[in-house]
């Protein structure tokens, strides 16, 4: 098709009989003055973006080979045939079904347009990312098959942001495969039930290479020699992956084989079916874009023994942003700890509520902690709450989890609670460090190293009390620079 | 707190050794890291991992110290509900006895730590020490800062479950001048007394 870029005068949405009657960087597409392309989307259905800019009707029969969604012609799609040639599926251009487009939510196949549901979503077929429509890329994605193998097909899928899978979940105790896409820069298993006294959460996780990485843990040796470190917990849990850098336990494209179920203990099954949730994070943010939203909850802190620590006596919603609060102190000082390990706490945006009317929860017990989290109802980013004080006597922090499912508020484990009675001995600074050891293992850092000397499951980590996951209150707050990958790989930093 | 920089002495060839927080007694620092846990208590086996066979009698001199770090002191109670021996229960007493007035500062967590920890160990015997706290602080219909002592005391008794203890509780739920005014404190005297009374 010749082109004609200069002579031509017609503005976009103008008629034309072809490219030459269309002003520069235009092209004619179906008698109308048009923008030329940039990627095949911009063509619509049945169309390639050539090399030169310019649109090209393409032209397929019913049956023919494909391999992405633009080698079928108009009214076609790209459907994959479940049979896998060379270690890939094939495909072929089918009649397009009346279904979802690219993105849409499905549950099957049939839900789609283009014929193929993988996690949870619409996905067109493609070659390379040119392939996709702007902001998206064109990993590699598994597909399960009739006969419990899986097999690897390219897809469209968005280029960044989070996305998430609801897997089908019909039992109280299932194995399923865990699709990760090549794109997936950190995946989180979020298993949740209603009944707040069961446990839930992975009894057993494989890796793409069939690799043992987790198994459920009855003793607290058992738990530390797991490779992925998760334990079923009440009401909701979470497990991500990577928990470390290291090549054998780290994040890889594949299906992972997953057991997940419910329990009355870890030794008998439970009785309600888990509602279960895969998180994919898609691209690692730069150092420069990672933030962190935040979200501050008071409960009722009025005539605290401890009040000589806050300003005039009070600390609520309001006091607590008052330029020059000591919460401001606070505030910033936290802010501080993770800008220093590369991480971007939005305290300028963060939000402020109180929480009234709940004297059960003011001072809170370790068993209550659950019924406070699940009070938390800003989503994205994470909840601190702030109590009169913590049960046991001591306790200067609780975390949800750990990790916390992702940006997700309103669950028992969504967030991390702070007793301010540690003003009574300790600084607003002190308690910054104390916050942000605590944000961090709801993100999904581990102790560094453990009072009995576990240490967390990266390789050649930092064990000194220098570092913000050490467990006591006399830490430092660095971290090192494999703890921060993890922190910006997190699904709840954005 | 001798004892406590003998054991810290003994540890000497394995660990450093530096002041604690505020100019209190010297602590080795590995017993100063662990009393310092932000979001565990240390188990009996962690707290004898690193003070040693006379644990218990190092955390009632902490406990007892007034010059030690009152972050340190509140763990140090706290850890005493771990050792349920004379001398622990001697000491917390003695911590009820000369904090017992204190309604703010670090005094009164200290008071609470010692009736929690009194809770766990104390066992019928301690309800009568425990009672008057129950009405610590407290002024008609005003909620006072003290209602965290006071919740902590009606949890301590709901803890050693002893009947002895339902006459204090049913007392500060009657109608007049000792009547608790705080709902925060009215919930717990109710839980203790749905389980001292079998759920009713």
């Amino acid at each position: 098709m010749a082109v004609a870029s200069c002579g031509g005068n017609g503005d976009v949405g103008e008629s034309c009989e072809n490219h030459a009657d269309c002003a520069s960087g235009l092209q004619c597409f179906d008698l109308t003055c048009v923008p030329r392309c940039d990627r095949h989307a911009d063509c619509g259905d049945g169309h390639i973006c050539r090399a030169d800019e310019i649109c090209e009707l393409v032209t397929s029969e019913i049956g023919d080979d494909c391999s992405r969604e633009v080698d079928c012609g108009p009214g076609q799609a790209c459907h994959l045939n479940d049979e896998v040639f060379g270690g890939a599926l094939h495909a072929s251009c089918q009649r397009e079904r009346a279904g979802n487009v690219l993105d849409a939510s499905c549950t099957d196949d049939d839900d789609c347009r283009t014929g193929t549901c993988v996690i949870g979503r619409c996905v067109d077929l493609c070659v390379d990312d040119s392939d996709c429509p702007d902001q998206h890329v064109c990993p590699w994605i598994q597909r399960e098959l009739d006969d419990d193998e899986v097999a690897d097909f390219q897809g469209c899928l968005p280029a960044s942001g989070n996305i998430v899978y609801p897997v089908p979940f019909t039992v109280e105790y299932d194995r399923f495969f865990l699709p990760v896409p090549s794109n997936a820069t950190s995946v989180a298993l979020v298993s949740s039930l209603t009944d707040p006294t069961q446990l839930v959460g992975a009894a057993r996780v494989e890796s793409p290479t069939g690799e043992l990485l987790y198994q459920l843990p009855l003793s607290r040796e058992e738990y530390f020699q797991n490779r992925l470190r998760h334990e079923p917990t009440t009401g909701v849990s979470t497990l991500i992956i990577p928990q470390t850098p290291d090549p054998v336990a780290s994040l890889v494209a594949g299906a992972y084989v997953v057991e997940l179920g419910s329990y009355i203990d870890l030794q008998t099954p439970g009785t309600e079916i888990p509602v279960v949730d895969v998180i994919y994070k898609l691209s690692l943010p730069t150092q420069e874009t990672i933030r962190l939203p935040i979200h501050f909850y008071f409960l009722d802190l009025e005539e605290h023994p401890c009040a000589a620590g806050f300003d005039d006596g009070t600390l609520d919603a309001a006091a607590a942003q008052a330029a020059g609060s000591g919460f401001q102190t606070f505030a910033t000082a936290l802010k501080g700890i993770f800008n220093r390990n590369t991480v971007q706490l939005e305290i300028e945006t963060a939000t402020y509520a109180d929480i009234t009317g709940r004297p059960d929860l003011d001072a809170l017990s370790e068993a209550r902690l659950g019924d406070l989290l699940s009070l938390s109802d800003e989503d994205g980013g994470i909840s601190v709450f702030f109590v009169r004080t913590l049960s046991p006597a001591g306790l200067q922090g609780l975390v949800g989890g750990p990790p916390c499912p992702p940006g997700r508020s309103g669950t028992r484990a969504s967030g991390i609670v702070i007793g301010v009675d540690t003003l009574c001995y300790r600084t607003w600074i002190d308690l910054a460090r104390t916050t942000a050891h605590e944000i961090a293992r709801s993100l999904g850092l581990q102790r560094n190293i453990e009072p009995d000397g576990y240490t967390d499951s990266i390789a050649g980590s930092d064990s000194s009390s220098d570092n913000l996951m050490y467990y006591s209150e006399f830490g430092g707050d660095d971290l090192d620079p494999d703890q921060q990958l993890l922190l910006r790989k997190s699904p709840a930093v954005q | 707190m001798k004892r406590v920089v003998l054991s810290s002495l003994a540890l000497l060839a394995l660990t450093r050794v530096e002041p604690a927080v505020g100019g209190g007694p010297v602590l080795a620092v590995e017993v100063r890291d662990l009393l310092g846990a932000i979001d565990f208590v240390p188990t009996e086996d962690m707290i004898d991992g690193v003070m040693g066979p006379s644990a218990d009698l190092d955390l009632a001199e902490l406990a007892a110290d007034p010059q030690a770090d009152p972050g340190i002191r509140l763990r140090a109670l706290r850890g005493l509900a771990l050792y349920p021996t004379d001398g622990a229960r001697s000491t917390l007493y003695g911590v009820l006895g000369t904090l017992g007035t204190s309604t703010s500062g670090s005094d009164a967590l200290l008071l609470r730590a010692a009736i929690e920890a009194l809770g766990e160990i104390g066992g019928p015997d301690a309800v009568s020490a425990i009672t008057p706290f129950l009405a610590v602080g407290s002024t008609p219909d005003v909620c006072t800062g003290m209602r965290d002592v006071r919740s902590t005391a009606a949890d301590a008794l709901r803890v050693i479950g002893s009947p002895t203890a339902v006459p204090a509780l049913r007392a500060r739920q009657v109608e007049g001048v000792n009547k608790e005014p705080c709902e925060q404190v009215s919930l717990a005297i109710t839980e203790a007394l749905r389980a001292l009374l079998g759920g009713t």
